[in-house]
């Protein structure tokens, strides 16, 4: 199901009123609604995969039982390795199988071996690299004695399916989330309020920024070599917005949704496309993932002690990971290689921690404009459909051939589009502009704001060819 | 809780209605004005008598100039087509232009061999424009028959014109803005209906287009023009633009007084805009040669 959808604007209410005024007396009722409620969502799509999820949550509940009592060392890691063969396991089959199989027959082609490729047509389950991601912190997090096992089966349940976060993030922790289900929960006017706002501002990154993006990101995309070279920048940008408007705009969404509930998810985003540099840039950008890899890859592989090889092998490792977990594509993998060697230069010089608090300043906005601008040219190859033709994108577009703007300005339509987009990518960095001076972390909103969102929603919204989220194939 | 519900309630059903409002002013400017066919048919012809009508998609927009017509054989008339839409919809508008106005002499009905061979059709994708006219019956009826949207948007634009407007905002909204800054302002046809496409482009068509059509009448529409015609005593023209690369066999169509089937009367391709439009170059070989056939009729 997705958020916006008329399905969504339906089940949402239903499941709000049963949850406050059905459901309410105790809170295993509330979680067993959330489970219910959350395989719905979850099988709206397709009920087959909801199997994955029931699996991945039985087997996690009791291994994480099992592993906490017993002291037996050997025990533990063999009960540790099942969760890591099955949610792993099932991770690589579903996601990564036909890119393995087509890169070992490309691999022998290479050197003239012609092999017969033998691929499954797989249906990538939606969402598979979040609950997966999550379910595994729980048992590596009960593995390590940093949290106790839930002995509440549909808390537990609850807390790996939790429909608004169950598809594409944030990917939360177990030791921060999971207590959540447990607890008594009240219904608070301010914490809901402020989650209506958030989703509203969610939606108008998805449904005015994201989803008008694609109309010309697609075109572009599709056919680069059409196009001129302001066109294929301008397409480079506008998929810099489309993402995150895409991305972060779910994110929103599923953190206001999860307050009317009364939980509290994890901020994703905090106004990346404002970073100083690429170090700043991957503390703002999709946190909970670049976390969970820093927690449960880098510091175990060593993170930054040993040697320099050592403290360079382990940031490469982690961002080739990070960039693998996006899809079953060499691109995906180029682009984490490409962040890695942004970053290093930052890391050796011990630059890469940077402080997030601190207010935006015009003084330093060159900066900004520069990281935003190699941020801009990783996502070419995240979006291409294959590195040279990445590669060959940004080799005309930097050429400068042409500077023609024909595909913005052939129609009456495409201009009106364009020139919708300039405006809302106006607003939506004004707002964080302002928000960063003020050093917050999230959006805050006045009534006024809202309404004015809501009107911009309303007349610029991209309606007839409504996009999937883009991180649902992740 | 309780403070959050109402609260909700009243912000919410708020903003709907503040919706509908500025929905209901969108739709009331652009049907003030004449930026899409309908409105400009509404607002321009009341009480006026035509010597002919002329109707189609947008081969019968481009392809035959009234102002030519009419200058040429002294008559008057209007091209009333419109891109993107089928019989369902030139029926629709005879229909509505009957309504304001006495019958014109003759109906010259533009038509294309892959809609006259269906006999039934999906919902024209330029339905929107005559959102301004939800309370005509035709109009209602043709909304009614057609939309299959789950909310029934343009059949409920009625009640609910918010939902119509939101969900053609980029079609509507700008041109309401424009229709309040310049109500005289035409969205690609001149003062006579016409639209021309440029000379400067090559032609290009499809591999698909080059076959031969033949006219299978299917089209249920097809026939409700002939019998309105017949019932308000309108003589009807048909006429069949050029198709590059192709021609259409079986000139034989009921109940039409005149059919000028011009499907392979064009063989140049610089005549050409693509495979089933003709440039301004084109436009005015045939409706030369249009106005030779018909001058005898007016």
């Amino acid at each position: 199901m997705l958020f916006n959808s008329i399905a969504f604007f339906v089940f949402l209410p239903l499941v709000f009123f049963l949850y406050w005024f059905v459901f309410n007396k105790k809170i295993q009722y509330q979680n067993v609604l959330l489970v219910l409620a959350s395989y719905v969502f979850y099988g709206w799509w397709d009920a087959r995969f909801l199997t994955l999820i029931v699996l991945s949550s039985i087997l996690d509940y009791s291994l994480a039982l099992r592993i906490s009592n017993t002291s037996n060392v050997t025990q533990k890691k063999i009960l540790l390795y099942t969760s890591l063969f099955f949610n792993l396991g099932t991770l690589i089959f579903f996601k990564y199988f036909n890119f393995f199989v087509d890169s070992w027959v490309e691999a022998w082609s290479s050197i003239g071996i012609e092999m017969d490729p033998w691929t499954l047509h797989i249906v990538l389950p939606v969402g598979i690299s979040f609950y997966t991601f999550q379910t595994l912190s729980y048992t590596l997090d009960v593995y390590r004695n940093q949290i106790s096992p839930s002995r509440n089966v549909f808390a537990f349940f609850a807390y790996v399916a939790f429909f608004p976060q169950l598809v594409a993030g944030p990917i939360e922790r177990a030791y921060r989330f999971l207590p959540q289900f447990s607890r008594q929960r009240r219904f608070n006017y301010v914490y809901a309020s402020e989650g209506i706002k958030l989703m509203i501002w969610g939606f108008f990154k998805k449904i005015v920024i994201a989803d008008n993006c694609a109309f010309f990101v697609n075109q572009i995309f599709d056919n680069p070599q059409q196009y001129s070279s302001m066109e294929l920048l301008l397409g480079m940008v506008l998929f810099s917005f489309q993402i995150y408007g895409d991305f972060s705009g779910y994110s929103y969404i599923a953190n206001g949704l999860a307050r009317l509930f009364g939980f509290d998810l994890m901020l994703n985003f905090k106004f990346p496309y404002l970073s100083k540099d690429i170090a700043e840039f991957w503390r703002r950008w999709h946190i909970s993932l670049s976390t969970w890899f820093r927690d449960y890859v880098y510091i175990p592989l060593g993170g930054s002690r040993g040697s320099l090889f050592n403290k360079i092998k382990n940031v490469m490792i982690i961002f080739l990971v990070s960039g693998f977990w996006h899809g079953a594509n060499w691109t995906f993998i180029f682009w984490g290689f490409f962040h890695g060697l942004l970053f290093l230069p930052l890391f050796l010089s011990h630059k890469n921690k940077p402080v997030l608090t601190d207010s935006f300043s015009l003084a330093t906005a060159y900066k900004t404009v520069i990281t935003f601008f190699f941020v801009c040219v990783g996502w070419v190859f995240f979006r291409a459909n294959s590195i040279n033709s990445a590669f060959l994108y940004l080799k005309k577009m930097f050429y400068f051939e042409s500077s023609s703007t024909h595909l913005f300005m052939s129609s009456s339509a495409n201009l009106l589009v364009f020139i919708i987009l300039v405006i809302s990518i106006l607003i939506l960095m004004t707002f964080e502009v302002l928000w960063r001076t003020n050093r917050l972390q999230q959006p805050r909103l006045s009534m006024k704001a809202v309404f004015f969102l809501l009107l911009l929603i309303f007349m610029f919204g991209s309606y007839k060819n409504q996009i999937d989220f883009i991180y649902f194939q992740f | 809780m309780n403070r959050f519900l109402k609260e909700f309630a009243i912000k919410f059903f708020g903003v709907l209605f503040a919706l509908q409002i500025i929905s209901a002013l969108f739709l009331f400017f652009l049907g003030k004005g004449v930026f899409y066919k309908p409105q400009f048919l509404n607002n321009r012809f009341k009480n006026v008598s035509l010597d002919y009508y002329l109707i189609g998609s947008s081969t019968g927009l481009t392809t035959l100039n009234t102002a030519l017509i009419d200058q040429e054989l002294g008559i008057n008339g209007i091209n009333a087509s419109m891109d993107d839409t089928d019989l369902s919809v030139h029926l629709m508008m005879i229909k509505e232009f009957l309504q304001d106005n006495p019958p014109p002499k003759k109906i010259i009905l533009c038509i294309n061999p892959w809609d006259i061979n269906k006999y039934e059709t999906d919902i024209s994708i330029n339905a929107y424009r005559f959102l301004t006219y939800p309370y005509s019956s035709h109009i209602k009826d043709y909304f009614k028959e057609k939309d299959k949207t789950s909310l029934g948007i343009l059949k409920n634009a009625c009640w609910i014109p918010f939902a119509a407007v939101m969900y053609f905002n980029k079609e509507l909204i700008f041109p309401a803005l424009v229709s309040i800054v310049k109500p005289s302002y035409r969205n690609r046809f001149d003062e006579k209906g016409n639209y021309s496409y440029p000379d400067n482009k090559e032609m290009v068509y499809s591999d698909s287009l080059i076959q031969q059509y033949s006219y299978d009448i299917n089209s249920k529409y097809f026939f409700q023009i002939v019998e309105l015609c017949n019932r308000k005593k309108m003589d009807l023209v048909v006429y069949q633009s050029p198709i590059a690369a192709e021609s259409v066999v079986n000139n034989n169509l009921p109940g039409v007084l005149k059919f000028i089937n011009h499907s392979d009367y064009i063989s140049n391709p610089n005549f050409f805009y693509d495979g089933i439009h003709v440039n301004s170059l084109g436009r005015e070989a045939c409706t030369l040669d249009f106005i030779d056939k018909v001058k005898d009729l007016f």
